[in-house]
């Protein structure tokens, strides 16, 4: 199985310097045991995640394969306890966890940042199975953040979220 | 690999004593082996069920399901090691025949119209 960027790694590191560099860069820290067809994360032909946004743009409806993306969500800041969960001991849960899933031969992939830990599916049933699950375990290994899920990325409901019920719900045009 | 033929043999011969039980598993039991169930189902020789390997799976694969399978098939080893995965994790499957239908996950979307027609191909010598 392919990891993430392509490299090879027997386990699973939550680097944060990293993190927090590609954060400020507006970017992510990419994990995974399964190959990631995300243009954004295509950083050899950027132009793919223009094209994805251009595409939305004009005709009102996404391009593959940003047409089957979903991600659950690990929000580190908990708006109304007014906690952020970011820390090193919580993002060491979250590393244990993962790493557990991969021992496990579970397909995964994800990325993370200081705003939130993310899993990318391509199936919205998919994806809510394992918000269950991702609950569950969050329970089991003591990880704090608030779940949450949301269809494709963000950018798509910031540019026309007339077309959206709230940022889960894309409408699309009749 | 056992031989399909021999394996379309076998089915054969133990639906002469009752109903074959094919359990038909994929990664999340979601697209490919709800398909596989589906097609299947419409043959009153066999029994079927389908699982997910994922612990988040639709119906996650137990050991239950895997005593109940007179037949087991995955879809995919090369690129997803279903077979390798199932007999880790349960060593009863290294008692059943495991068939692979080599339909990976890669290119295959839950809205794929030609997906039914690959899995229904990859399935003739059962349907038959």
């Amino acid at each position: 199985m392919a990891e993430g960027d392509g490299e090879i790694q027997d386990r699973i590191i939550f680097n944060i310097s990293e993190i927090e560099a590609l954060t400020i860069s507006e970017e992510a820290f990419s994990f995974g045991t399964t190959d990631f067809d995300c243009p954004r994360h295509d950083k050899e032909n950027k132009k793919r995640a223009a094209d994805c946004l251009g595409y939305y743009n004009v005709n009102n409806k996404f391009s593959q394969p940003c047409d089957q993306c979903y991600k659950a969500i690990i929000f580190w800041h908990d708006k109304n306890k007014k906690i952020n969960h970011y820390t090193p001991e919580n993002l060491k849960k979250l590393e244990t966890l993962v790493n557990d899933l991969k021992e496990r031969g579970c397909p995964f992939h994800g990325k993370i940042n200081s705003n939130a830990a993310f899993f990318y599916f391509n199936d919205r049933s998919n994806t809510q199975n394992f918000l269950k699950f991702l609950d569950q375990q969050m329970k089991e290994y003591d990880i704090q953040g608030v779940l949450d899920w949301q269809k494709a990325c963000g950018m798509f409901w910031r540019l026309k979220p007339e077309m959206w019920l709230g940022y889960k719900e894309f409408l699309g045009v009749e | 690999m056992p031989k399909m033929s021999s394996i379309k043999k076998k089915i054969n011969e133990a639906v002469k004593g009752g109903k074959k039980k094919l359990l038909f598993i994929c990664n999340n039991n979601l697209v490919r082996s709800k398909a596989a169930e589906f097609i299947m189902k419409k043959n009153k020789k066999f029994d079927v069920k389908s699982a997910g390997l994922s612990p988040w799976a639709d119906v996650p694969v137990s050991n239950q399901s895997i005593k109940w399978a007179d037949e087991i098939f995955v879809m995919d080893e090369e690129h997803e090691f279903q077979k390798s995965r199932l007999m880790q994790k349960f060593p009863e499957a290294l008692k059943k025949e495991i068939v692979i239908l080599e339909i990976p996950a890669i290119n295959v979307r839950t809205d794929d119209p030609e997906l039914m027609v690959r899995i229904k191909d990859k399935l003739k010598p059962y349907i038959k």
